[in-house]
């Protein structure tokens, strides 16, 4: 009977164990999974699509910060890699890319550019690697996975010409 | 007792004592702030291991459900609080000063949420104040005020409805120092004036 206990007690711990890691493990996948394929489910993909500011309503994304400017493009690299073109304003400006895992694998900001208009070729994890011109290559963590355009609103004043130069920036799928 | 009633038995309470165990301790650790790699200064808490690879799961966890696409360290450092200076918990129906002062960093703003993680919505649309928006003192520091009723100067307007609030700290491209000792620069104190 004591022997019974024993085991049927080290099988509940080890089970106990299992679920904790691979529900804790769990979660970040489903996040991104609810964010790309729930909040975002109307938004096409491999395309860059600016948000509007920041207010009270914007509640797709948990803790939003109201004097960031956002434009988000679902992308799906599996197949071909994608290019993105920005164009950068005046003030802070970065470019942050997000795998499925939730890890922000890659971000540039207008620090580091040298020029007001940066290309980046995100490729798959297995797809070769394409003639990139003068394009920084970035290799995704996840073929899908999220990525982001951070602005800093200064003022209010500033708002139309940063809303206006969201739009300039394309992303596209290239052989 | 029979032995295939045992063995029922034993799987049973193996399934749903160990599944229960199991996702508690799962929710209980990743929603504690403290979890690996998280750095006390003062009221606020940070992981410098956002968004990166060698983010513990507790803190990845964490991060997708209080802070899905944190940058990483590099670009970003995040701190939180929800806790006034005494270690009381953030509430709405209570007024707080926050004094601070400059940060070594090239951009910072301070943003209040409700529980549920969402900006609180306010007859001002103010919901932070940061670098550009928030008057300094002649000494370069400042006192934001979080409260209910309009308050002279730098006010955050609080929720109407009771209820736990807290506070981000961004602080964009940081300046060395808060990478070299993240758990010691000097951050903004909440200091509670008072409740209703």
């Amino acid at each position: 009977m004591r022997k019974w206990i024993l085991w049927t007690a080290l099988a509940t711990v080890i089970f106990a164990v299992n679920v904790h890691i691979a529900f804790v493990s769990y979660i970040p996948y489903k996040a991104m999974d609810i964010a790309m394929n729930v909040r975002f489910k109307d938004l096409p993909r491999n395309t860059m699509v600016p948000s509007p500011p920041t207010t009270e309503q914007s509640r797709k994304v948990v803790r939003p910060s109201p004097e960031i400017l956002y434009s988000i493009c679902i992308y799906d690299v599996t197949r071909k890699p994608l290019l993105f073109t920005y164009h950068l304003p005046d003030g802070y400006w970065s470019a942050s890319f997000y795998a499925d895992n939730t890890d922000n694998f890659f971000v540039i900001n207008d620090r580091q550019t040298k020029s007001k208009t940066v290309d980046i070729l995100l490729v798959g994890r297995e797809t070769p690697m394409p003639a990139a011109g003068n394009a920084i290559v970035v290799r995704a963590l996840s073929d899908k996975g999220l990525a982001l355009i951070r602005v800093i609103v200064p003022d209010e004043k500033s708002l139309p010409g940063l809303v206006e130069s969201q739009k300039l920036t394309t992303c596209k799928q290239v052989d | 007792m029979k032995k295939p009633l045992k063995i029922v038995l034993a799987v049973l309470a193996t399934l749903v004592i160990g599944g229960v165990a199991g996702y508690s301790t799962a929710v209980a650790a990743y929603e504690s702030m403290y979890t690996r790699g998280t750095l006390r200064n003062g009221q606020w808490a940070t992981n410098l291991a956002i968004g990166s690879s060698e983010a513990s799961i507790y803190t990845r966890a964490n991060v997708a459900l209080h802070g899905l696409l944190a940058l990483a360290k590099s670009e970003a450092v995040y701190y939180q609080c929800t806790g006034d200076d005494k270690g009381e918990s953030l509430r709405s129906n209570c007024d707080y000063r926050i004094e601070g002062r400059g940060l070594d960093t090239r951009w910072w703003s301070l943003t209040l949420y409700g529980q549920d993680d969402f900006l609180i919505p306010n007859e001002q649309n103010r919901y932070s104040f940061n670098t550009n928006t928030v008057k300094l003192n002649t000494d370069g520091t400042f006192v934001i005020y979080l409260s209910r009723l309009p308050r002279e100067g730098n006010w955050l307007p609080s929720a109407e409805k009771d209820q736990e609030v807290s506070l981000t700290l961004r602080l964009y491209n940081p300046g060395q120092s808060v990478y070299d000792n993240p758990g010691g620069i000097e951050l903004p104190r909440i200091i509670r004036e008072g409740c209703k």
